[in-house]
């Protein structure tokens, strides 16, 4: 631990690129690992001492406090999501929608957007499609606002500031639209145009472009967000496959564990993603080209972070019964696929499991941000541990496996909700097939949610559920989530959107004696001349929080992104857990700009605003 | 004597039964024959293995141990050490199916999974790199077992960790190469068993095991194709192949002109046909064979194009000197010499 301690904390560590990049030139493809970082597994076997002491049960410290109650109702967050028929004959209607948390009015209180589907495909066909629900708040108190006005069957939602006015803007994708929705002066969303690229509204086939998810993030480190979109499948919404894919004795059955279900995605074809640059003013235009090698693989989700601790940003991207895809950035905005050589893109049997949800944070502490990502019952949630090369598959060693093979998931977060320094892996779930709930299948249509402690020396451990309330209690089928602080104590919370259900809030009661600290990471508020350049909204800063003293110092990382979990975005905000501490030794800040900043330590229990170059701007006691 | 050899013969096929509807994902199915089937005392150890596999993958674990409790030997200690991966027990796992001491090797080589139940706990442990040697064994012992894609792929990962990147793709393109070849096996015997009556699905995975010089497989599977469908022309082609394969000329001879019975149209079985004939120097029923196959508007080009030089030798070997040349000339014309 004291090595590690002294490794990470180094005075030069944070002001460099923590990793040299994953692949450098395609010629190269590979990582060359820093002789002196700190190997992942060498820091696993040497918290648990032999592989035996590892995988051995241990009781972490401190039991579980009380849960995650659901407020939703209680705080005036009634909204039912509606995806199809509950039979569910179409795999548009298993997909449930997303979430977000964002501050419009820029009063300081995180609002909360749901995108919504349809009753019936029906529906949609005939124009009467969903708008979008919002849902302003007050101290956590939520009250409904009119919505803007949308008409489709919405997935996936992100933010951020893509006209760098200083507030958030939200984006909506769906079965064939994208929309940005940039926020006026009080607090409306107002649509903007199509977004799509006239040549990707329809596929080969004529099935409209049906984009999941969508993430905001600097290409090229302009100042200026860009788009990832991620993209599903062809389904011809007048003309849904049933029963089999393919044509007499040659067709395959639309089956599972024997059971007749929805066609797809495997036997439907996959559409392309799509790489639109921003221009400043909330338009776009697409250079999908820069992503170099297949675009096309059934994308559930995006996550864009660091993933080589190059100082750019790579894209992590879930997909659906094919191989999941870690695109590199060289630099300059130009991505390259090396989700296999990172061993990402399958799981370790060689086979592409169903990519749901991203989650991404330094579980282990080692300074490189660690990725979790959910699949379908009976493949395991993965946690894999950045390393030198590409990650590290932990899922076995922390028990993973076990715990999450019978469950389906969706929305992943890696955050410490209990405050103590270590972080959590919370996962939405439920089941894609209703016919889940027959005899012999081995898992169930409703699942509950369920959240796991990662302290690295042990396997992890499930919370369990403590009262009825909890939202960790009841089966039920959910699948976006985000994260943020609601009642502004300082803890995060969980806003969930269950399919055809009512929507879920969960309230952090966990660690209360636990000490925090909230970080708002802002670019500048006009552009600096010359690029790299960071976001006025701070996406993609990183942020080190170095906690102790000596042998017990250790340091927290973490990274501006709201793209996490399942086609959701969280609050921009960053949480630490200090534990028993009740003060930081330092807070070091590595900008988009490629400027850093080392700022001293501090007292916890503090919200803290910090803008590129100027330091901590503001702060709040919690 | 008789009945317990029909009754091991019996037991042999339902295991086979069983072991290909778990691998299609079909464990209810097998679950549900095992509770009635299992109800005896006597039960062979690969019944009761494939039974609790089934019953782990339903969630019935309780159900799993027992039947594994009932019996020993390999298939049992290697299905104990699969429920205790599914547990992420590792180091449990491992000491069930290594034998002691260093380098790891399996207590049960006789089997697929004897080689990859502890290179998947190695792996998944983190030691990947100890279970390399073991990994290139299986996929040279078992190269077409619904595990050497996993194995494949494993030592793709392995010699990336290592630096090694010629070797790297070169695994690589044989995992994705062997994963694709199982698909197609395992689509092909899902529409077998959707429809056992329809030629097609065998014909599919004939060809698959030929793909991969696997004759005896292909066979066999041909056999029972023409045993539901004995007009079905390109089972008997197809079978023509694989004896050919297997080096049973008249075997094959027979097979192919059981095909051009019943379809004269078969021009692949024809030319193959005249080849082996050649071959066996029956030059007059070669002839026969390649002038009419030389007549085709398809014998202009590649692959029926060689026909014009095979029958150049068929001639030449009836003593028909003028004839050979006219044809070899026509060949080398074709050919665009």
């Amino acid at each position: 631990m004291l090595k590690l301690s002294k490794e990470i904390t180094g005075p030069k560590r944070y002001r460099r690129p923590l990793l040299v990049p994953m692949v450098r030139r395609m010629g190269r493809r590979i990582l060359v690992a820093l002789p002196n970082r700190v190997n992942a597994l060498a820091l696993f076997l040497a918290l648990g001492g032999s592989l035996g002491a590892s995988c051995g049960q241990k009781t972490p410290s401190g039991a579980p406090q009380e849960g995650l109650p659901d407020e939703a109702a209680k705080r005036g967050l009634v909204h039912v999501n509606r995806s199809g028929g509950s039979k569910k004959r179409a795999i548009l209607e298993a997909g449930g929608a997303g979430v977000a948390l964002l501050d419009l009015h820029s009063d300081g209180d995180l609002d909360a957007i749901f995108a919504q589907g349809c009753d019936s495909l029906e529906e949609l066909l005939a124009g009467d499609g969903a708008d979008l629900a919002v849902f302003a708040s007050a101290d956590g108190q939520f009250t409904e606002l009119q919505g803007p006005k949308l008409s489709g069957w919405w997935t996936g939602l992100a933010t951020g500031d893509l006209d760098s006015d200083g507030d958030v803007d939200l984006v909506a994708a769906g079965f064939g639209s994208l929309r940005v929705l940039l926020q006026a002066e009080d607090g409306a969303l107002l649509p903007g145009p199509e977004l799509l690229p006239e040549g990707a509204r329809l596929s080969d086939s004529g099935a409209p472009a049906w984009c999941t998810s969508v993430a905001t993030l600097d290409v090229d480190r302009d100042g200026n967000l860009d788009l990832y979109v991620g993209c599903y499948l062809d389904l011809d919404p007048r003309a849904v496959p049933a029963g089999a894919l393919g044509e007499g004795a040659l067709a395959v059955p639309c089956r599972w564990k024997g059971l007749d279900v929805y066609c797809g995605p495997r036997g439907l074809r996959a559409q392309p993603d799509l790489l639109l640059m921003g221009n400043g003013d909330g338009s776009f235009r697409d250079e999908s080209q820069r992503l170099s090698g297949e675009r096309a693989g059934y994308t559930l989700s995006v996550l864009p972070f660091d993933a080589d601790g190059d100082g750019d940003t790579d894209i992590a991207v879930a997909c659906d019964s094919s191989p999941n895809r870690l695109w590199i950035s060289d630099g300059s905005g130009s991505f390259s696929d090396f989700g296999y050589e990172a061993g990402f893109a399958l799981s370790m049997d060689g086979q592409a499991e169903a990519g749901m949800g991203l989650a991404a944070g330094d579980v282990d502490r080692d300074g490189r941000l660690d990725l979790a990502v959910t699949n379908f019952s009976e493949e395991p949630t993965r946690l894999l541990l950045g390393a030198p090369v590409g990650f590290t598959d932990a899922t076995y060693r922390y028990g993973l496996n076990a715990e999450s093979r019978p469950l389906l998931s969706w929305g992943a977060h890696l955050i410490d909700l209990d405050g103590d320094g270590f972080l959590e892996l919370f996962t939405t779930n439920g089941h894609v097939y209703p016919e889940a709930d027959e005899e012999l299948t081995g898992t169930s249509y409703h699942q509950p949610d369920t959240l796991w402690r990662l302290d690295p020396s042990t396997r992890c451990e499930r919370f369990e559920a403590r009262a009825a309330s909890s939202i960790l209690s009841l089966p039920r089928g959910t699948r976006g989530s985000a994260v943020g602080d609601v009642d502004g104590d300082g803890r995060p919370e969980l806003l969930i959107s269950a399919i055809d259900g009512p929507a879920i809030l969960g309230m952090n009661r966990l660690g209360q004696e636990n000490a925090r600290l909230c970080v708002r990471l802002l670019g500048p508020q006009s552009p600096t001349e010359r690029a790299p350049r960071t976001p006025r909204d701070g996406t993609g800063a990183r942020c080190v929080l170095v906690v102790g003293e000596g042998a017990q110092q250790h340091a927290l990382l973490s990274e501006s992104f709201t793209a996490e979990g399942y086609q959701s975005a969280s609050s921009a905000w960053l949480h630490f857990g200090l534990g028993e501490r009740e003060s930081y030794t330092a807070l070091r800040i590595t900008w988009p700009s490629g400027q850093t900043e080392e700022l001293g330590g501090g007292s916890a229990n503090r919200r803290l605003w910090v803008r590129e170059g100027e330091g901590i701007i503001r702060e709040e006691a919690l | 004597m008789k009945a317990l050899l029909f009754i091991a013969l019996f037991q042999a096929q339902q295991a086979e039964r069983w072991e290909e509807l778990i691998e299609l994902d079909l464990h209810r199915q097998v679950l549900e024959e095992a509770r009635t089937s299992l109800g005896v005392d006597d039960v062979e150890a690969e019944h009761l293995a494939l039974a609790a596999r089934a019953a782990a993958s339903a969630g019935e674990l309780e159900q799993a141990e027992r039947w594994l409790e009932r019996g020993e030997g390999p298939a049992i200690e290697l299905e104990r050490a699969r429920l205790l991966l599914h547990q992420d027990k590792l180091e449990q796992a491992l000491a069930l199916t290594l034998q002691a001491g260093e380098p790891p090797r399996p207590k049960h080589p006789e089997r697929a999974d004897g080689w990859m139940l502890p290179c998947r706990a190695l792996a998944r442990a983190g030691e990947l790199e100890r279970a390399r040697p073991m990994l290139e064994a299986l996929v040279r012992r078992f190269p077409q077992d619904d595990e050497a894609p996993a194995a494949l792929h494993l030592l793709a990962q392995a010699a990336i960790t290592g630096g090694d990147l010629e070797g790297a793709r070169s695994w690589r393109e044989r995992a994705l190469s062997s994963a694709r070849w199982r698909a197609l096996f395992d689509a092909r015997r899902t529409q077998a068993l959707e429809h056992p009556q329809d030629p097609l699905p065998r014909l599919g995975l004939a060809a698959l095991w030929l793909e991969v010089d696997r004759a005896k497989e292909a066979i066999g599977v041909l056999d029972e194709l023409l045993k539901h469908s004995p007009r079905f022309t390109r089972g008997h082609a197809l079978r023509g192949d694989a004896l050919r394969a297997l080096g049973d000329l008249d075997g094959s001879l027979s097979s192919w002109s059981e095909a051009l019975r019943l379809d004269p149209e078969l021009h692949a079985a024809r030319y193959n046909r005249a080849v082996l004939l050649i071959g066996r120097e029956r030059w007059e029923e070669a002839k026969a064979d390649l002038n009419l196959l030389v007549e085709l508007e398809q014998a202009q080009r590649p692959p029926l194009l060689d026909a014009h030089k095979h029958l150049a030798a068929a001639l030449e070997g009836l003593g028909d000197v003028e004839g050979a040349r006219s044809a070899r000339a026509r060949y080398e014309r074709l050919r665009g010499n």
